[in-house]
């Protein structure tokens, strides 16, 4: 804002409270559930106080303490894995997804269709802006009903300059949020919902492909739910799943992801850690709740949460938007060690009302939402270093590890290595078939390296955590070739 | 579970727990390999130097390990284990299993209610595997996992569901820890999953990943238990290079096949025997299939390839001519049969596949005809196989079964009648061994033997851990120097037969004879039982 002595016009004053709304709301309103303040103090020294236990015990009780820590690390593995086989085979019943047939979806009149808001956030990306143009064309919904924004910083000149060149105003509305930091999606979100009309809101980023259905599904949907369903999530899945191996990789895990594990959380009526788009929420419940936090890395994973604690459910809906999957390992390790980071950062700040949540939750519910959200990086994070104590024991069997194991960790210890390896390389396997990406056979077979890059980008992420909390890392888009 | 499998289930259990009780508590008569197994479960858990590497690699684990809950309670009973009851309690399980196996595939088939019925009976009432379910053996859990995945893969034939694949592949990866003939089975199985699916589909990739879904549980099966093998005993496939697997048998006590017409013959009439109808049922259960373009009986290939793998294996002279290896074959005749009946009804199922089929629904006239008939061929098997099954030549291991069933009926020579009691009588002498040194209130590790005749010994003494055995991880500086570690008695067997690898007369070839200088001969026992060896217990010079 260029310094003035006009007073502000009414346009400049909305914008400036809509700004601070999108980027102080959630703190002000409620600042227990925003990740601006990454730990609370009690959380940290808590935590200083664990690891200060853990160190004076391997100092003064070495072996006892390293048999503890195994076993309870060994314990934890088992009953994680015990609960993914739970959920998988939940997912699997044909019946677990939400099913809305194209003629059902096309057989709503016009003036029934709820009205529909579709927020598209970009930044410094020009080169997606024709994709877009095709993509918001496809969809098939009334364009009475229909806004669709995109949501670009009002200093990336490039992208606004490309949108405007290919014309893009004739199918949506190019909304600039003034530049202010933190330069978060969720902040670009925030601040469009105080321009937002529909009745339903959702997300795509700017080079997916939606089902052109999608919005037509999702309003049948919740028409038949229950009106306790707040959120659909649409699958995702890739285009350019044959480009690479690591490509092939992430294919089969969004695969296994979002049309098995999803679904099954959604039958055992667990939080919904959703993905970054095509979640469709009502638009009064997403405002009530405090929308996005700007300041979480991933947001998306914290509304899901944020939904299930204020007591309202996700359904999840079979309607497929394709995207890019991220060709380039540095970028995927980018991008995933974010993705871990947040899942850390929702488990912390909606571990500061334990109580509260484990009330509105339940035990069963509150036991996943931290296998999914706390479980995933720390387990990815554990895994190197079984991995490395595992390979020094098969080269020399060090008696360290045989003391450390006795045979009542050791046995368990056995059957994760084996049997759940074995049974998560299935599950791709599965996944891939029931997906139609039966190519991706190979990419299954040779999943466990993809494991190593999740346990470096969990490492990367955790670090990051205490190092530096709310730095985003960007993910480049439009690599695919 | 719903009713009617549960109530079959239950009922073959307890038929077959009665059948064991009866053969173990009744006459004592018991299958040395079950036996032996026992003895290997219960030196993992009771001796005294219990772990899991104990129960041994020679056989592939899981009969062993199904019985370890059981086994555990021997402690505190005895009985469990000196009678092998432990082990009958398992295949009783099993056999039931199969049974509820054979009569799904018949309801899925949507049979006539009658001929259902009678599939079932007939199967679950044959004599062989009446036996098989009440004597411990491995091959009831085989028969139950081979069957239960022929019927998941004839149900993929029509859903395309993802869980028949599965289950199939799992109950083949079972079955490979049970007995290695699963091999075939699951092999077979992976090839016909992938021609099909390449047949729905004409794509490569899709026909190699349901061959995959249906294999990686054999491969995991295989490749754990071969590492876990390398890593205990230095070799991964123990069978084939261990002195105690089947090939050193056989090179120790012969009995091998000499290969040739001879060989196959004798395969072919104990599969005849076995299921006399077989050969009619199948080309019958072809002809029909073909003009139905009904895809569904293919399935039964996995069971079929077992036997084919069993001749051969004859054939080749790597096996032992017992009946038991063929008895793949009487499921293999009432499935065949259940084939033959029309398809009526539908498969419910969880999550239809891609590309799954309504089930065409047959309609063919003279259907109760052709059903009864089948019914009748395999029923008509039955009495067959029980004569047989009394024939020395035709069944090595079950023909003492006369002397305890039907001792009154048929006419034996003296000699028969005499071996006949003599391998009911097999394990008594041991018993009588482990009461003696039971009653001598020794302590821990004063006894030395092999296990290789001496299991009978581990798993009837009330005191295993008196016991220094070869799974014993200082077995071999023990036997270097018995009295130095508190042994007061050394169990031997002479240099002959399987004896030849007894530990003790490898380390000391002349023990048998003279005591080889580490102690005195305190008696010597006959042994009661057919083909077991003399004992001799030294001793120990202090």
């Amino acid at each position: 804002m260029p310094p003035t002595d006009l007073p502000p016009t009414p346009e400049e004053a909305r914008s400036a409270a809509a700004l601070h709304d999108a980027v102080h709301g959630l703190f002000e309103r409620d600042p227990l559930a925003s990740a601006a303040v990454p730990f609370m103090p009690w959380q940290k020294w808590t935590g200083l106080a664990a690891l200060a236990v853990v160190v004076l015990a391997l100092v003064l009780v070495t072996t006892p303490t390293l048999i503890a820590l195994t076993a309870v690390s060994t314990f934890v593995y088992l009953i994680t894995l015990a609960d993914r086989l739970l959920l998988l085979s939940r997912g699997l019943a044909r019946d677990s997804i939400l099913h809305v047939e194209d003629d059902r979806a096309r057989a709503v009149g016009d003036e029934e269709l709820p009205t529909y808001t579709v927020l598209v956030p970009a930044y410094n990306e020009p080169e997606v802006i024709a994709d877009l143009i095709d993509a918001v064309s496809s969809i098939d919904y009334p364009a009475d009903k229909l806004e669709v924004l995109l949501l670009l910083e009002a200093d990336d000149d490039v992208t606004i300059d490309a949108a405007e060149a290919a014309g893009l105003g004739q199918v949506c509305q190019i909304l600039r949020i003034p530049p202010a930091d933190p330069r978060t999606k969720p902040k670009a979100c925030n601040y469009s919902l105080h321009y937002a009309t529909g009745e339903i809101v959702t997300i795509f980023d700017a080079e997916d492909r939606p089902d052109p259905l999608q919005l037509r599904r999702v309003a049948v949907a919740f028409a038949e739910l229950d009106d306790d369903v707040a959120c659909v999530q649409a699958k995702l899945a890739f285009h350019n799943g044959s480009q690479n191996l690591l490509t092939a990789w992430f294919t089969a895990d969004y695969a296994l992801w979002f049309n098995f594990l999803l679904p099954g959380l959604m039958k055992s009526s667990s939080p919904i850690p959703l993905g970054g788009t095509s979640n469709h929420i009502k638009a009064d419940v997403l405002r009530d709740i405090g929308a996005w936090d700007p300041y979480n890395v991933t947001e998306d994973a914290d509304l899901g949460v944020r939904i299930a604690a204020r007591g309202h459910r996700t359904a999840v809906l079979d309607s497929t938007t394709l995207e890019e999957a991220n060709p380039d390992p540095i970028n995927w390790i980018r991008q995933r060690s974010r993705w871990y980071k947040g899942y850390l950062q929702t488990w912390l700040v909606h571990m500061r009302r334990p109580v509260q949540l484990w009330r509105t939750l339940g035990t069963v519910s509150m036991f996943r939402f931290t296998t999914l959200l706390a479980g995933t990086p720390v387990i990815a994070c554990l895994n190197m270093v079984f991995w490395l104590v595992t390979l020094s024991w098969i080269l020399g069997q060090p008696g360290v590890i045989e003391e450390v194991f006795p045979a009542y960790v050791y046995f368990p210890a056995l059957i994760c290595l084996v049997l759940g390896n074995a049974a998560i390389l299935y599950s791709n396997l599965i996944a891939c078939r029931e997906t139609g990406n039966s190519s991706l056979w190979w990419a299954c077979l040779t999943v466990p390296l993809y494991w190593v890059l999740m346990s470096i980008a969990a490492i990367k992420g955790t670090y990051q955590l205490f190092a530096n909390p709310s730095y985003w890392e960007k993910t480049v888009h439009g690599l695919a070739s | 579970m719903r009713t009617r499998p549960a109530i079959v289930f239950l009922s073959f259990t307890a038929l077959y727990i009665a059948a064991g009780l009866y053969l173990a508590l009744g006459p004592g008569y018991l299958q040395g390999d079950s036996l032996s197994r026992v003895a290997d479960t219960r030196a993992a858990l009771l001796s005294r130097d219990p772990h899991l590497a104990a129960i041994g690699f020679i056989f592939t684990p899981l009969t062993a390990l199904a019985q370890f809950p059981l086994v555990a309670l021997s402690d505190w009973f005895p009985a469990l284990t000196r009678w092998g009851l432990t082990a009958v309690a398992v295949s009783a399980l099993a056999m039931a299993g199969a049974v509820v196996q054979i009569h799904s595939i018949a309801r899925e088939r949507a049979c006539p209610a009658w001929f259902t019925w009678g599939v079932t009976l007939v199967f679950g009432l044959h004599p062989m595997i009446v036996y098989y379910g009440a004597n411990g053996m491995s091959e009831a859990l085989f028969v139950f996992l081979v069957v239960w995945s022929v019927r998941r893969l004839a149900r993929w034939m029509s859903t395309d569901d993802v869980h028949d694949l599965m289950v199939a592949g799992f109950a083949l990866g079972l079955a490979y820890l049970a007995r290695y003939d699963a091999l075939a089975a699951s092999g077979t199985a992976t090839l016909l999953v992938a021609a099909v699916s390449y047949r729905r589909t004409r794509k490569t990739e899709t026909a190699i990943l349901d061959g995959v879904v249906v294999a990686a549980p054999t491969a995991l099966a295989f490749l754990a238990w071969s590492a876990t093998s390398w890593l205990v005993t230095g070799s991964a496939l123990a069978q084939f290079s261990s002195r105690y697997g089947n090939a050193a048998i056989l090179e120790q006590s012969g009995g091998g096949s000499t290969g040739g017409l001879s060989a196959i013959a004798f395969s072919l009439a104990e599969i005849v025997v076995l299921a006399p109808a077989l050969g009619v049922v199948l080309v019958w259960c072809a002809v029909l299939s073909v003009r139905r373009r009904d895809p569904e009986p293919l399935a039964v290939l996995a069971l079929a390839a077992v036997l084919v793998f069993a001749v051969l294996a004859y054939l080749r002279g790597m096996t032992f001519p017992f009946l038991r290896f063929y008895i793949s074959a009487v499921p293999l005749v009432a499935v065949l049969a259940v084939f033959c009946v029309p398809r009526g009804g539908w498969m419910t199922t969880r999550r239809p596949g891609p590309h799954a089929v309504s089930r065409p629904q047959d309609v063919l006239g003279r259907s109760r005809a052709l059903t009864g008939t089948a019914l009748l061929l395999v029923v008509a098997g039955v009495p067959v196989s029980g004569v047989a099954m009394s024939s020395p030549t035709l069944s090595r291991e079950q023909h003492s079964l006369h002397a305890v069933v039907l001792p009154e009926v048929g006419d034996r020579s003296p000699e028969l009648r005499l071996r006949q009691e003599a391998i009911v009588a097999s394990f008594d002498t041991e018993r009588r061994i482990a009461d003696y040194l039971d009653s001598l209130g020794l302590p821990e590790g004063a006894v030395i033997m092999d296990t290789v005749h001496g299991f009978p010994i581990i798993a009837s003494t009330a005191r295993p851990e008196q016991f220094v055995i070869p799974s014993d991880r200082d077995f071999v500086e023990v036997l270097n120097d018995p009295a130095a570690h508190g042994v007061q008695f050394l169990l031997t067997v002479p240099a002959e037969g399987r004896g030849v690898s007894d530990a003790l007369n490898l380390r000391y070839p002349t023990v048998h004879e003279n005591g080889a200088e580490l102690g005195a001969l305190e008696f010597e026992v006959i042994n009661s039982g057919d083909d077991r060896p003399t004992w001799r217990l030294w001793r120990v010079f202090s």
